[in-house]
């Protein structure tokens, strides 16, 4: 039974985290955009954070699914549809690819997530920074739907990666989620 | 056949991604293609609603800004008025001012904006019920807006003026000589380009550009912006035109959408001829 009361404390932390993600970045990061009118590069998002945060052992058909939904819950917010859901699956695919080339001599601990309490900082900076520039990328160059935009594309990416990162160092300091 | 299913069984995780990507891309595409009323938008009642109450809680925040907009918008009308009332209207022929008569203008709330993704849309608090339809004009206190899209009961979507598909027919104020107004400059949000004027027109910085009144959306004459710089590349029958606005998108909250009275006739003009 103790693995069932595991099971259901994580399932309740990432539905907890899904909408405190969702709404923070919805209400106060889409807002801190608009403020901006001379200076429109700046996108902050902290949602992939849900994606990155999930345990290392889920089964990588349900990160996808749940990618999926974090997008599409975005995009219903950003009238934007489909382009954070492309954005957060291709996220969601390349998770794993990450994870086992970030492995560590002594391997995963299992029923674990990917934070820096049971890592450490240095490589939870590094899987978060690989993830998020990707995703930054990919969401800019979706939204152009065109690579004649490049330098736009570039230029929104190199400004909202620092922003993102630092609201996500924030965020994780925070809360500190340890499994 | 076994192995068929042995094969997308193997592939299971990256056909389901393959799939829903496939799925997000028809989203895409869908939306960008024709902005034909789609399932996910925030039209949707539940989040209209939300906007709804967020936005006026948020509007508290900058009452003393709105006050003296309204009251500056006010003053320009009072003055306007004075200036009709004092004159000595000839009456010696029946005056038929249609223009008058044509547009009604619907005062409504912006619930929701953008102007940092490359095509923005705005949420408006009122709806078909408020007599809102789709393609009509959204102007703001000193500018245009957008054009809506999409409208339910009680919201409606505008397409912003900052969105790649926007092209509305403008003038320039000194000369007879029209274009379309696009959004070219995605990264400024205050800059628009005045495509289509020949290059045998006199053109000249500072000059102001507004509505042509060739469209059923917007009445004529309303100022959008001045022209900022302008340039006849070699070669070329037309001029490069940047058009800086006179309003500030973002800070658009109270807005009126312009209804042309004779719009459905003249969308089954348009329609029957097509």
């Amino acid at each position: 039974m103790t693995w069932l009361r595991v099971m259901s404390k994580e399932l309740y932390n990432n539905v907890f985290r899904f909408v405190l993600l969702g709404a923070f970045q919805v209400l106060v990061l889409q807002q801190i955009s608009n403020a901006f009118s001379g200076f429109p590069y700046i996108n902050i998002f902290v949602y992939p954070l849900f994606i990155l945060l999930l345990p290392f052992q889920i089964n990588r058909m349900l990160l996808s699914v749940l990618g999926f939904l974090m997008g599409i819950a975005i995009d219903i917010a950003y009238d934007s549809p489909g382009i954070h859901a492309s954005v957060m699956l291709l996220i969601a695919y390349i998770r794993p690819i990450v994870i086992r080339r970030l492995e560590p001599k002594g391997g995963y601990t299992a029923n674990s997530s990917p934070t820096p309490k049971r890592m450490n900082w240095n490589w939870f900076l590094r899987y978060s920074a690989i993830l998020m520039g990707l995703h930054l990328f990919f969401y800019f160059s979706v939204e152009a739907f065109t690579y004649a935009y490049i330098l736009s594309i570039l230029l929104k990416t190199i400004v909202s990666f620092p922003l993102s990162m630092l609201f996500i160092i924030l965020f994780m300091a925070i809360f500190s989620p340890s499994n | 056949m076994r192995n068929l299913i042995e094969f997308i069984y193997r592939n299971r995780n990256f056909l389901v991604f393959l799939a829903l990507e496939v799925f997000c891309f028809w989203l895409i595409i869908q939306y960008n293609r024709e902005q034909r009323q789609i399932l996910f938008n925030s039209t949707s009642t539940y989040m209209g609603t939300i906007f709804d109450v967020y936005s006026g809680a948020l509007d508290y925040l900058d009452l003393k800004v709105d006050n003296e907009q309204l009251a500056d918008e006010n003053r320009v009308l009072r003055q306007y008025l004075q200036s009709l009332l004092g004159k000595d209207i000839e009456t010696d022929s029946i005056r038929l001012d249609s223009l008058n008569a044509q547009f009604e203008f619907i005062p409504g709330r912006v619930i929701k904006n953008s102007i940092v993704q490359l095509d923005n849309m705005i949420t408006l608090d009122k709806g078909r019920v408020d007599g809102v339809n789709k393609h009509m004009g959204v102007i703001g206190m000193d500018g245009l807006v957008g054009i809506v899209v999409d409208v339910s009961d009680h919201y409606s979507v505008a397409m912003s003026l900052l969105h790649r598909q926007t092209r509305i027919s403008a003038k320039l104020r000194s000369t007879p000589y029209f274009g379309a107004l696009v959004w070219k400059n995605e990264l400024n949000p205050r800059m628009m380009n005045l495509e289509d004027i020949p290059k045998h027109a006199n053109v000249e910085v500072g000059d102001t550009v507004e509505t042509s009144g060739f469209s059923y959306m917007f009445p004529p004459g309303i100022p959008i912006g001045t022209i900022k710089r302008d340039s006849l590349p070699e070669g070329n029958n037309f001029y490069l035109i940047e058009v800086g606005l006179m309003n500030d998108l973002s800070k658009a909250e109270h807005v009126y959408i312009v209804n042309n009275k004779d719009r459905q006739e003249i969308l089954d003009l348009v329609e029957s001829n097509e």
